[in-house]
């Protein structure tokens, strides 16, 4: 086993900063690799035109919930652009929600896709921009 | 000290902090992923008082970047896999 170095094992302040420097380094290079995402066609189902447009709002007193058939579009369209994603299941796993009752609920309309679920997801097709949040300080434990 | 004095690791374990590829290319065995399979190496941290998640997935990164794993695979030239017991058995020099 001399091929593998040692992990040199700082405490758990320095694991800290170490995490943070490369957590960031990581976070900058998905940023610039997000923009070179390939460009795809939007859904045909609906015409979004007849549909309110506030649902892309980033601005939670504003925003207000996209309609059903917008929420049903979306989904369905992007679970055939991306075959990985291709039951509820498994895009249920990628807005981190519990279980795929819920994307059947919101494609349903029985009920409403929260903000954060919903802006991940525009975030996750581009059709929203990442916004990064400050950090002030570091309060150490 | 060893990795396997502060973690467990093994396959099937989708209960892990990440996991290692276990089989695959040259070029993807040993790294470090955040998505469960049950073909990879899972690790969970024990002691979490002296070791983070985190710091040790940064450091399976670096690790796989240095092609250490490409010298300790074994298999054919476009399947190969490493050994759980590889993993268990690497070192840990506290600094």
């Amino acid at each position: 086993m001399d091929k593998i170095p040692d992990i040199e094992l700082p405490n758990i302040a320095a694991q800290q900063t170490i995490i943070f420097e490369q957590s960031t380094v990581e976070g900058i290079k998905q940023l610039k690799k997000n923009l070179k995402a390939k460009v795809i066609p939007g859904q045909k189902e609906i015409n979004e035109d007849d549909y309110c447009h506030l649902h892309f709002v980033d601005n939670k007193s504003t925003w207000q919930a996209p309609h059903a058939d917008i929420v049903g579009a979306y989904f369905r369209h992007f679970q055939q652009c991306f075959p990985e994603y291709d039951t509820d299941k498994k895009l249920a796993h990628l807005l981190c929600l519990s279980s795929d009752r819920r994307i059947r609920e919101f494609k349903q309309g029985t009920r409403k896709v929260p903000y954060d679920v919903w802006r991940k997801f525009l975030v996750i097709t581009g059709r929203a921009p990442q916004v990064i949040t400050q950090v002030m300080c570091f309060v150490a434990r | 000290m060893k990795l396997s004095d502060v973690t467990t690791i093994k396959t099937h374990f989708e209960d892990a902090d990440f996991w290692l590829i276990r089989r695959g290319s040259m070029h993807k065995v040993g790294q470090p992923v955040r998505e469960y399979n049950p073909e990879h190496i899972g690790i969970k941290i024990e002691r979490n008082d002296l070791l983070l998640p985190d710091y040790l997935y940064y450091w399976f990164m670096h690790i796989h970047s240095t092609k250490v794993w490409e010298q300790l695979a074994n298999g054919t030239l476009k399947l190969v896999n490493i050994k759980v017991s590889d993993v268990r058995s690497i070192r840990m020099s506290p600094k």
